[in-house]
């Protein structure tokens, strides 16, 4: 093992879950709960069944934008398929298009109706994934399958119904491939967004937008965190952020912050549950003080003339999974006071300010890049430039991807306490998301999976 | 044994927080000003409708209108978090979420926007902030803002010449005072009158005229906001005063870049 790291890990009730934890074990790279995790994420798409009849029924189809889906409206082109009524008889044979040989194994159904029997699941096979030289077939699989058994099932060919062909084409996949990507609300989507509108090398895992991963957690904090925390990091492995000299810093903070490490956390909030964000940071220090991660000087230069003191770490990338894991619990008691997710973004910039001068001059969270993305929040939030609600950002959106993967956790833990105030709320963009947990069990109880994989690769690794 | 039953014990005593290093009159102001422990004293009297009716939100003695149902009455997924953390009593009741914004001048103000960030989160709960050179904008579910308001209005932090409130042309922070001493303001919110020397509200924040005007008393003299000036300035604190605090602040600069290159760099540092 790399590192001597160990930890305690704790869930949102205060029960301990394991003690001892190496921190390589809940690396993305070892962890196999979080790889079963990320897989889903890179090989499943959706289908809106109704999105389709509804828009095939109308003649609505090329739109540019989500906001303006009516852009386009040709009623003369309208076709009388009865598209949510066929639904299983979609999913059995799409089952089959995609469908790859076994060698003697057992297939497993690859495309599933979830409740509601409106939206179609499809999981890319791990063959074709294995192929692919990226994560496009959700994407591309999905459509072209899609459009074959429409074509069967309907028997649209250039024969009986050439318009028809160009409909399926441009329901399907909008204006692609003259656009970028498919269009926005595109009733094929996934969790991601397609590459092709991804910004930089290993970003994929920060498509997501935040409030599909509320939805997946039911809008329950610590394991929305869990979630986003989990995406952030895989991401932070895949762009080369957490290699080297960063693995440690990244997979402590990760524990700490994002798995509520030494219940460090939750000690926060439930000592300032009817406290401010300076009182988590006047506690954050005293905390560590008490573990010895910092220490006070003594003479000058450690001790100034007017009785201030700096402070100095022995393991600065412990002491920064400390400041992070303080982010969090200011980031919730504060919105957790307001109840509206908008409080979040002004604590980047007021937790990091306090804490830098009160810790001695230590630099804030993630040594001021937390700030840096405070500022911009802020700023572009409020004012006529306005960036619409935190709920609809992606994990790399402009205003929030210059940290190292601590940032994000916040925003979801905001957008879980949020009762009602923002305009993307997760019910409105994410409904389908909701109804996932019922037909999958992978995200139910995400950190009791996360530690029992870890304890099974405890003494492999 | 659990981790917080360890912390417990292990309990380190005569230990407080430091809030700003440097000694002098700024820094003592801005260390005050931050400390929650330390009251602020109370300059002013002024009725809670007034400040309702300053804000311009409501009417006075008119209804709060909610964004959604009170907290009691909501259905929500269970999450202990949201069980854990106590609401604020305008989130409880499902509130709008309102504003109030303050200027503050750059000629010896009593209170600085950087610092009124920094006294808004060590003073107040379920707070949304923005910062810029002249205002600073505090956002909150609307019972608690006018609770906000009337502390802000009322305490030291709030000078009636030097510190004014404006959401729309926020702008005279930085240019020379008028001729009675006053910040300059492109919509004429307030005036002084000469009979009584008060500082009188003409316009609420957003510069609609109100029925009746809003005096909020006298303003501090200049030798008194010399004192409670939390700025550095050539005629009282000077540059080489704050050398204390350029010590600490080129030192988290320098163990910023640092520890943003290498971690492991300013272990022990």
């Amino acid at each position: 093992m790399k590192y001597e790291d160990k930890i305690d890990i704790y869930d949102d009730l205060g029960k301990c879950l394991a003690e001892d934890l190496p921190i390589e074990t809940l690396s993305p790279l070892n962890n196999p709960y979080i790889i079963r995790v990320l897989n889903f994420f890179k090989s499943t798409a959706f289908v809106n069944l109704r999105k389709i009849e509804q828009m095939v029924q109308q003649g609505s189809f090329g739109y540019s934008s989500a906001s303006r889906q009516d852009e386009i409206s040709m009623p003369w082109h309208a076709r009388d398929w009865k598209i949510v009524e066929n639904a299983s008889a979609i999913a059995e044979r799409l089952d089959k298009v995609i469908s790859v040989s076994n060698f003697g194994k057992k297939n497993s159904s690859y495309a599933r109706l979830l409740p509601g029997n409106d939206v179609l699941m499809i999981k890319i096979p791990m063959r074709r994934m294995l192929a692919a030289s990226g994560r496009d077939p959700p994407f591309s699989i999905t459509a072209v399958a899609l459009g074959q058994v429409l074509s069967d099932i309907f028997n649209i060919t250039p024969n009986t119904d050439p318009d028809g062909v160009n409909i399926i084409k441009n329901v399907l996949v909008g204006r692609y491939p003259q656009t970028m990507a498919f269009q926005p609300s595109n009733p094929i989507f996934s969790l991601l967004r397609p590459s092709t509108l991804q910004e930089g090398l290993g970003t994929g895992y920060k498509t997501v937008t935040i409030n599909h991963i509320v939805a997946l957690a039911e809008k329950r904090t610590f394991d929305a965190v869990i979630l986003t925390s989990l995406l952030e990091q895989a991401s932070q492995f895949e762009m080369g952020n957490a290699l080297g000299w960063f693995e440690r810093y990244n997979l402590l903070a990760f524990a700490y912050q994002g798995l509520n490490g030494d219940r460090l956390v939750l000690d926060l909030i439930e000592k300032n549950k009817e406290g401010t964000v300076g009182d988590v940071v006047s506690n954050l220090i005293r905390i560590g003080l008490e573990d010895q991660v910092i220490k006070q000087g003594r003479g000058f230069p450690a001790k100034l003339f007017s009785g201030y003191r700096t402070y100095t770490a022995n393991d600065y990338p412990l002491w920064n999974a400390y400041t992070c894991a303080g982010l969090l619990a200011a980031c919730i008691v504060n919105v957790g006071a307001s109840r509206a997710a908008q409080s979040v973004a002004s604590v980047f910039s007021g937790f990091s300010d306090l804490c830098m001068f009160e810790s001695g001059g230590l630099p804030d969270p993630d040594c001021g890049r937390v700030m840096g993305v405070g500022l911009g929040l802020t700023k572009f939030s409020h004012d006529e430039g306005g960036a619409g609600g935190i709920g609809a950002f992606t994990l790399d959106n402009n205003l929030i991807r210059h940290g190292s993967g601590f940032i994000s956790p916040c925003l979801a833990a905001a957008m879980c306490l949020d009762s009602g105030t923002q305009l993307f709320r997760p019910e409105v963009t994410s409904g389908v998301f909701f109804r996932l947990k019922e037909v999958l069990d992978l995200f139910k109880d995400p950190l009791k999976k996360i530690v029992a994989a870890a304890e099974e690769v405890k003494a492999k690794l | 044994m659990p981790m917080s039953e360890r912390r417990g014990k292990k309990q380190i005593k005569s230990w407080e927080p430091q809030f700003y290093p440097g000694y002098g009159r700024a820094s003592e102001r801005r260390r005050k000003v931050v400390n929650r422990d330390r009251r602020l004293v109370k300059l002013r009297n002024i009725p809670d409708d007034d400040i309702v009716r300053l804000l311009g939100h409501r009417a006075p003695g008119g209804l709060y209108l909610s964004l959604h149902p009170p907290l009691d009455e909501l259905m929500e997924a269970y999450d202990p978090i949201k069980e854990l953390v106590i609401p604020s009593p305008g989130a409880d009741s499902g509130d709008r979420m309102r504003f109030v914004q303050m200027v503050d001048s750059f000629w010896r103000p009593p209170i600085a926007p950087w610092l009124r960030e920094r006294m808004y989160f060590t003073r107040f709960r379920g707070i949304d902030t923005v910062v810029e050179a002249e205002r600073t904008l505090l956002e909150m579910r609307e019972r608690d803002v006018e609770a906000a308001a009337k502390l802000l209005i009322e305490m030291e932090v709030f000078d009636t010449g030097r510190t004014a409130l404006r959401s729309i042309t926020p702008q005279g922070h930085s240019t020379r005072l008028d001729e009675m001493d006053l910040m300059f303001d492109a919509r004429k919110r307030y005036i002084l009158d000469f009979d009584t020397g008060h500082i009188v509200y003409t316009k609420n924040m957003h510069a609609e005229t109100l029925d009746k005007p809003v005096p909020l008393g006298y303003p501090v003299t200049d030798n008194e906001l010399k004192a409670i000036d939390p700025t550095y300035r050539w005629d009282t604190g000077q540059y080489k005063s704050k050398s204390e605090v350029l010590i600490v602040l080129s030192r988290i600069g320098e163990l910023r870049i640092l520890g943003g290159f290498k971690p492991d760099m300013i272990n022990g540092l």
